[in-house]
């Protein structure tokens, strides 16, 4: 072998053992990448769009992320629950930035501001911020404005000093809607000055800005969000109930699910968002891992639309609701993460009847089909969005009960914007499914979005004696006639069968064995103040 | 001279095709049912409200006119501004763009290194267990799906052994990132001397591009392998072996530089793909690419966010193709630019 040879096989060798050097020492095993205790780390499936209070009308996540920036007049309060742990009531309020509400018979609710109510930036929050807040509200006008209005506050000016740490809420009726209306992420108090300081002639409201920097006193401040890769909030040392336990908590985008199990599962994350139903056996027998589940008042549904025939006809519409698998959707669709829905109004509502239920019957269903003279069955589409693992398994157990009855449903699959747009529009062409959360834990909040014509009632249907209880009962403060009033509204609804109600799914959050002090809120909104990590 | 002129053909060419492609994908995104204004404000505002915000927006106006508008807004390099993010859409892509770029340079790199080698190899001993070997690699590389793949070796390499990091974007959590001047991880590394960044930033690349860098090396391979059986087979090539002329010289030299050509097409075929982004790996990685600021948008009917996306994929496969015709006027002298 001559020189040039042996120096060109000596160094091929070289560069070979080199690279064989940096690859193993690239995957020599890493402890485990913890950003510490007191810093949490968070895998969510999906990224925020904004972060202004009183416009969104996004994704939970978003308005979480919002809850723990900003502290409202008001919040949910607490309860110890059966099992000894606290959780989130929906039909309790207590204060935040108010230190002490009053409420008198006519209409007025006085808040009382906490002396050591701060913003992040340490200045303490006044009476003429709450006030410029709900100024601001009115100003965007969108979804927060909607709900005050619904509670008979139409204008800033029912929103009034009374001393630099007194506020007045004027409701032009007296109702029991406000508090409950309040309780959540629109309400946010925002600093005056700040705001202000954003604000130009073209943008009065300095919406732009307000899309992606807080101005909150809430627990947490926004330290830094990248889009489509994390939000990274760190801890209001300013905050009135004192700073919070954990020092920072990062919300890393993780879009793929089974991704999320495995980084929570090996400890790279302290807690996992929207895990496949499928992934959640595993991390049950996982003993570094708890699975946490809830029960929620969201109402899920095959909805109907009664624009279309032949559900115009109500004997259709019953058919469908005994057609229905209940059980086999429960335990197949949700893997038993579900309580049954047996009416309009969900438990953990008040006033819920179950006096009137429908159970799955085929026979019962063939039976009212002839009755509508659709003896033979007849064809039609259920519309549902895809990538909802949840909505396309309902959609096949669906469609396979009403094929035993004789109804062949074709599934339309849409992407999310082409589903919202039949949604917004009314128009679906038959069947469809879709839930809701009455965030008022209020069974006349819920008809008025549901089961009146109006925004959020997708299937058209309505009912004049309904329409005629929500509108005298939904601002009445009489506690045993709304309630009596309700009950009659949950049988008339149940005869129409204008959806069938299909289950109440519960929340499930997964966490590490090291974090403590989580605190579920049935509104799905985590409020972290409360939670540490050891 | 010729070249510098055919290039600038070329570019002029580029102008009308852009203007083709941008008023299709405005064609279509207003066809297609669905508005991002609903997803923006709830179904809760009024509807004088919602056309309100509608008006804001500039959707009310007719079609031609948001197109011209539009058009007037690229003029001065503004594509609109995301109803998502609430950012201009420039600024969403140059953000996204590197890690995308980064990515699939890496990956294509993979790609090429064993696609050339693996085809040529085949070629040269056909039906030996080498040109098995590749068939088996090439079948699976196309078969298997990449989402597939890449949880089985996160599965195994993050979960099961522990020693790939988390697939939770381009670094480390406990890495602190180097300042951003390129939006290249590695190189923003390298710049700022920041070794750990550097290990991290590579680490973590290391199974999303051998993903999909395998996947990229099927097609490649077998391409490269049909173009050298057919080189090897020519009369040119029987020419240099009966001249004597060593093996090597014979399949580098003379057969491999022919076989070339279809390959470095097929490369910026497979090489623009990627680069518009590749959902699934991105998701399963948890990558802040393109593929799912694009996957969003679409769902989203995010008007301005898809136009920018289009625009953009449009623009790479035009540069792409443009390097591809010089390459061939380099690698083939019978090729001339006119």
């Amino acid at each position: 072998m001559n020189a040039y040879r042996m120096q060109h096989v000596v160094r091929s060798a070289a560069t070979l053992l080199l690279a064989a050097i940096v690859l193993a020492a690239g995957y020599l095993p890493v402890t485990q990448a913890q950003a510490g205790k007191g810093a949490l780390v968070v895998a969510v499936g999906g990224d925020i769009e904004t972060i202004d209070p009183p416009v969104t009308s996004g994704a939970p996540f978003q308005h979480e992320i919002i809850t723990n920036l900003y502290d409202f007049l008001i919040d949910f309060g607490v309860r110890k629950a059966d099992s000894g742990e606290f959780i989130g009531d929906l039909n309790r309020f207590t204060g935040e930035i108010a230190k002490s509400f009053t409420v008198s018979s006519d209409g007025r609710a006085v808040f009382r501001l906490r002396e050591n109510a701060r913003f992040s930036d340490g200045t303490p929050v006044t009476a003429e911020d709450v006030r410029y807040s709900y100024e601001r509200i009115f100003g965007v006008n969108a979804v927060t404005a909607a709900l005050m209005r619904m509670a008979t506050v139409n204008e800033p000016a029912q929103v009034r000093i009374v001393d630099p740490r007194t506020v007045e809420i004027k409701m032009t009726r007296s109702n029991p809607l406000l508090f409950g209306n309040m309780s959540q992420f629109g309400h946010a108090i925002v600093r005056a000055a700040t705001v202000k300081a954003q604000a130009t002639g073209q943008d009065p409201w300095a919406t732009t800005w307000m899309k992606t920097h807080a101005a909150g006193a809430g627990a947490f401040v926004l330290e830094r969000w990248t889009p489509g890769s994390e939000v990274v909030l760190a801890r209001n040392e300013h905050y009135w109930a004192g700073p919070a336990k954990l020092r920072q908590i990062s919300f890393k985008v993780v879009p793929d699910a089974s991704t999320r199990a495995l980084l929570l599962r090996r400890g790279a994350v302290d807690v996992a968002y929207d895990l496949a139903l499928d992934d959640l056996e595993a991390l049950r027998n996982d003993p570094n891992v708890t699975v946490r589940r809830f029960p929620t008042t969201i109402v899920k549904y095959l909805g109907m639309n009664v624009n279309v025939k032949p559900f115009d006809n109500v004997k259709v519409r019953q058919a469908i609701a005994y057609a229905v698998p209940y059980d086999t959707i429960i335990k197949e669709a949700v893997k038993g993460y579900g309580l049954p829905l047996r009416g309009p109004v969900p438990k953990g509502m008040s006033s819920n009847d179950e006096s009137v239920v429908y159970g799955t019957n085929p026979q019962r269903a063939r039976q009212l089909l002839a009755e509508a003279g659709l003896g033979g069955g007849f064809r039609t589409r259920l519309t549902l969005r895809s990538g909802f693992p949840v909505d396309e398994q309902i959609g096949v157990w669906v469609q396979s009960a009403l094929r035993s009855v004789g109804v062949e449903v074709e599934i339309d699959k849409l992407p999310l914007a082409g589903y919202t747009d039949r949604l917004r529009k009314h128009e679906f062409p038959g069947l469809f499914i879709h839930e809701w959360l009455s965030i008022n834990n209020d069974p006349f909040y819920h008809y008025f979005w549901l089961f009146r014509q109006g925004c959020c009632n997708y299937g058209n249907w309505s009912n004049p004696e309904v329409a005629e209880l929500i509108n005298t009962m939904m601002l009445s403060t009489n506690t045993g006639l709304r309630n009596d009033a309700s009950r009659r509204a949950q049988r008339i609804i149940m005869e129409e069968a204008p959806w069938a109600f299909l289950f109440q799914p519960e929340y499930v959050i997964s966490m590490r064995k090291s974090v403590a002090g989580y605190i579920y809120y049935p509104d799905r909104y985590n409020r972290w103040y409360s939670v540490s990590k050891e | 001279m010729l070249l510098g002129r055919y290039l600038l053909r070329r570019l002029l060419l580029a102008g009308p095709t852009l203007l083709g492609v941008l008023f299709i994908t405005f064609a279509l995104t207003r066809i297609i049912p669905g508005n991002p204004i609903d997803r923006m404000v709830g179904f809760f505002v009024s509807d004088e409200r919602r056309a309100e915000i509608m008006r804001e927006h500039g959707l009310d106006q007719s079609y031609d006119k948001q197109f011209v508008r539009y058009l007037g807004g690229l003029l001065r390099g503004d594509l609109g501004t995301s109803f998502l993010t609430s950012r201009p859409v420039v600024d969403d892509l140059r953000q996204r763009f590197p890690a995308t770029l980064e990515l699939t340079v890496c990956a294509m790199t993979i790609a090429v290194l064993a696609a050339v080698p693996l085809g040529v190899a085949s070629a040269a001993w056909k039906d030996s267990w080498v040109d098995h070997l590749g068939r088996v690699l090439s079948v699976i590389g196309v078969s298997v799906p990449v989402f597939w793949f890449g949880l089985v070796l996160v599965y195994l390499f993050f979960f099961k052994l522990g020693i790939a990091p988390p697939p939770i974007g381009r670094l480390e959590l406990s890495v602190v990132a180097p300042p951003v001047v390129t939006g290249l991880v590695t190189i923003d590394a390298l710049m700022a001397r920041n070794l750990p960044a550097l290990w991290s930033g590579l680490r973590v690349l290391a199974l999303p591009a051998f993903v999909l860098g395998f996947a990229a090396m099927a097609p490649l391979a077998r391409m490269a392998r049909s173009g050298m059986v057919e080189a090897l087979d020519s009369p040119y090539v029987r020419a240099a072996r009966a001249m004597g002329l060593p093996a090597r010289t014979v399949v580098v030299r003379h057969a491999l530089k022919n076989a070339l050509l279809p390959v470095v097409t097929m490369i910026a075929v497979v090489f623009g793909y990627q680069l518009g982004g590749v959902v699934l790996i991105e998701s399963i990685f948890s990558w802040p690419g393109l593929g799912q600021y694009a996957f969003n948008a679409a769902a989203n009917a995010d008007f301005p966010a898809i136009q920018g996306f289009i625009l953009y994929a449009t623009t790479i496969y035009i540069l792409l193709f443009l390097v591809v015709d010089v390459l061939y006027g380099v690698l083939d002298h019978r090729v001339r630019y006119q």
